[in-house]
């Protein structure tokens, strides 16, 4: 259940941020009025139903990867970005 | 942060080695239970399912809020959908479960009842703004995840002193839920994967039970391949050491405690309730509603519905598969009285039900 | 005129003249049509090829298109996928009284021009106002003829086991914008619609290729319910690579958002091409060659593995199965 999906915050105004959506040109504005504070902009939040959940943490996101790799033997590949 | 960082969570050589690994580590059968519908999709969309190693045995439990609606729920709003005055707002999810007599949504509004399909509950104030004659009724369904939304929504309708919106309240909490299903004699599994986007919500906390009381596993997990496996090989090595745990993988979005501010709005206009669930009854404490300060939002009081017990469908396995004690093709009627096409259990009906996702994504 | 449609102009007195010949012949006007007959008298020589198709899209303008240039882009494409030259077209309008006499103006506007562009004629048509709710806005049917020239032609039903699977181009575009336009999502995607006429491509593709195995254009349903319509027919089955589906980032985010599936969302400019493997590359070739094709990629294989099923190989390596499409994709949130 709960669809939500990772999104990049392009502008904010009035409580409401315009996202974008995967690396194309699709944009959704995402109600912040749940989060304990206000995020920056290039944060990546999660939206669902149009409200934003949490904000994305890069770095959590880099140790699971880490740790996946180690739990896997396998080093980790390079993305075309760190 | 970038959308490159998190396709790496579908990385398909770091998912082979991961696979590998499991395969390898993997010391009998684990039955694994997810407890939300996104997942199940998920592990079926990825083919993930096909490349499992023989002894993960994968349970779909009541992880969809589609699927867990009950039947008394599902008659609640089809007798609301069509009512002289009423604009009935729903998710897309809802439109095709079936109520009695072969309702539906779909239907209902073949027959001229207003209904209306939103990506978000927000979009029900606008509806309410341009139609002040008549009442805007907004099917509340989902988990922790959904309610904020749904009580932020009315929060800002007070504000703006909407007053033609009401909202039918079905809410369902899934720490609850758990508890009930782990206390059933019948449920045989290893552990959980738990809801990542609830858990967003309601942290990790909420589910210390699950092993200090009943001594099994659970991960709270995202939803790209190597999140699952990730969970998977944690739930493995666990119980090789003999240990029964509550972890988080989904660190990236759940931390311990979860997002206060979500809760706080949650429960400023939601209180705890005993709730029924499809297939598996009442559970009590694990429903949601309306709280007094907020009862001119409540159409349930407006319209006076009481939510009973009813009947069981003839035939429909679907509390059993709810609890991962049968498959979906274990089922009489799976995919021959029962199809995406005809839903007559709860688990057909959403595309995330476990049946539905066996049925539509499972090559023989 | 009325700035508005009336019912008049559906009564078949002179209002009804003053719209046919102020608006209708003005953008639709050749040869056949001025002659206002009861009936058109044409030459077709050899096998036919016929269609028709009802347009009902809502909302009647979408970015990339609209409804007048659909209603030709349809038939015409549908009467192409036979290997046939597109000649003759029919229209019927049905107009819900009311509609801006504008709209229905750029709607006939752009229809003609889509005519043009094919290389179609509207031989013969016909105008219906209808009361306000009878109908959403305005609908349009046409009807296609036209020569063909393949022999044999291509058929939903003569795909065979190795054959190469070909798509034109991107899929879902089509179905994403008109969903993005609909009310109520608030989301806005940079795509447009696909809506084009296939026939030159299509006609340069079955000259040069002699054998074409099966073209189709995955529109309601998608690519996923159209291959299972020609794996069924053909008894083979289609084995897709998820990796080579082309796919726009705007698409995919989109469907993210809404739990759809690009699979399945409406196609109007794309084709799929099932020829012998050895014709595979001459294929592209000749779809990369024309603008509407730069995108074509082959995106599977037909096998005897699961007769009458689409088989998606996923990025993983996996295995899922791709059926029909069970009713109207809806936005979800679960």
């Amino acid at each position: 259940m709960c669809l939500a999906v990772p999104a990049e915050v392009l502008s904010i105004e009035n409580d409401i941020a315009v996202c974008r959506v995967d690396r194309g040109q699709t944009t959704i504005r995402a109600s912040l009025m749940l989060l304990p504070e206000p995020p920056q902009i290039g944060e990546f939040l999660i939206i669902h139903a149009g409200f934003a959940l949490n904000i994305l943490d890069r770095e959590q996101a880099e140790e699971s990867l880490r740790t996946i790799s180690q739990d896997a033997n396998c080093p980790l590949s390079t993305g075309t970005e760190g | 942060m970038s959308f490159d960082i998190l396709d790496r969570f579908g990385d398909p050589q770091l998912c082979r080695n991961v696979l590998d690994t499991l395969a390898r580590e993997l010391d009998g059968e684990l039955r694994f239970m997810e407890v939300c519908g996104t997942h199940t999709v998920s592990i079926f969309q990825s083919g993930l399912r096909s490349l499992l190693p023989e002894g993960i045995v994968h349970l779909s439990g009541p992880g969809c809020p589609v699927c867990v609606t009950h039947e008394s729920e599902v008659n609640a709003f089809l007798d609301l959908a069509g009512k002289d005055g009423v604009i009935l707002t729903t998710f897309g999810d809802l439109m095709r479960v079936p109520g009695d007599n072969g309702r539906n949504l779909k239907k209902a509004q073949a027959d001229g009842a207003r209904v209306r399909v939103v990506y978000s509950p927000f979009d029900t104030l606008k509806l309410a703004r341009e139609n002040p004659d008549d009442l805007v009724v907004f099917i509340g369904v989902g988990f922790e995840t959904t309610a904020p939304t749904i009580a932020g929504t009315m929060k800002m309708a007070r504000q703006e002193g909407i007053r033609n919106l009401r909202i039918l309240c079905f809410h369902k909490t899934v720490p609850t839920a758990l508890d009930a299903l782990l206390s059933d004699q019948d449920i045989a599994l290893d552990g959980f994967i738990l809801p990542g986007h609830v858990s967003a919500v309601i942290g990790v906390e909420p589910y210390r039970f699950i092993p200090q009381t009943f001594g099994k596993s659970a991960v709270v997990a995202g939803f790209e391949p190597l999140d699952i496996l990730e969970a998977l090989l944690r739930m493995v090595e666990w119980r090789k050491r003999g240990e029964a745990r509550v972890d988080n993988t989904y660190t990236r979005i759940v931390s311990e405690h979860g997002n206060s501010r979500a809760m706080d709005v949650m429960y400023e206009v939601f209180e705890p309730c005993d709730a029924l669930w499809r297939g598996l009854g009442l559970i009590p404490g694990s429903g949601l509603e309306i709280r007094d300060g907020w009862v001119e939002f409540d159409a349930k009081r407006e319209f006076d519905i009481v939510i009973e017990e009813g009947p069981a469908l003839p035939g429909c396995k679907c509390g059993e598969i709810l609890k991962g004690v049968k498959r979906p093709d274990q089922c009489p009627l799976f995919g021959k009285a029962c199809t995406p096409a005809n839903p007559v259990g709860p688990c057909m009906v959403s595309t995330e039900g476990s049946c539905a996702a066996y049925y539509k994504y499972k090559v023989d | 005129m009325s700035d508005k449609v009336l019912l008049d102009y559906g009564s078949g007195g002179r209002a009804s003249q003053r719209l046919v010949s102020g608006l209708f012949l003005e953008h639709l006007g050749n040869e056949e049509l001025d002659r206002l007959n009861d009936a058109a008298v044409f030459t077709l020589s050899g096998r036919t090829a016929m269609s028709t198709d009802s347009f009902t899209v809502d909302p009647i303008f979408f970015p990339g298109g609209d409804i007048g240039s659909l209603a030709v882009h349809g038939t015409v494409n549908d009467v192409a996928m036979m290997g046939a030259i597109p000649r003759y077209i029919t229209c019927g309008y049905i107009i819900e009284e009311g509609l801006p006499m504008d709209d229905l103006e750029r709607i006939v506007a752009s229809m003609g021009e889509a005519c043009r562009h094919a290389g179609v004629h509207v031989v013969s048509g016909d105008t219906k106002v209808v009361p306000r709710g009878a109908v959403d806005k305005i609908f349009i049917n046409t009807t296609g003829v036209g020569e063909v020239i393949a022999d044999p032609e291509p058929g939903g039903d003569r795909a065979r086991p190795g054959d190469a699977v070909l798509i034109s181009g991107t899929i879902g575009d089509h179905g994403l914008t008109v969903l993005g336009t609909r009310e109520g999502l608030d989301f806005e995607a940079k795509v447009e619609s696909d809506s084009a006429a296939l026939n030159h491509l299509l006609v340069r593709l079955v000259q040069e290729l002699p054998d074409v195995h099966v073209l189709r254009d995955p529109t309601r349903g998608g690519l996923a319910t159209t291959l299972n319509e020609i794996t069924v027919s053909s008894n083979v089955c289609c084995e897709l690579v998820e990796d080579d589906l082309p796919v726009r980032p705007e698409v995919r985010g989109g469907c993210s958002l809404l739990g759809l599936d690009p699979l399945y969302l409406a196609n109007e400019g794309k084709f799929i091409c099932v020829v012998p493997e050895a014709d595979a590359e001459k294929a592209l070739a000749i779809m990369r060659a024309d603008p509407l094709g730069t995108d074509a990629r082959r995106i599977g294989t037909m096998t005897d593995a699961n007769p009458g099923k689409v088989v998606l190989v996923t990025r993983l390596g996996g295995k899922r199965l791709l059926g029909m499409l069970e009713g109207e994709q809806l936005p979800r949130i679960c």
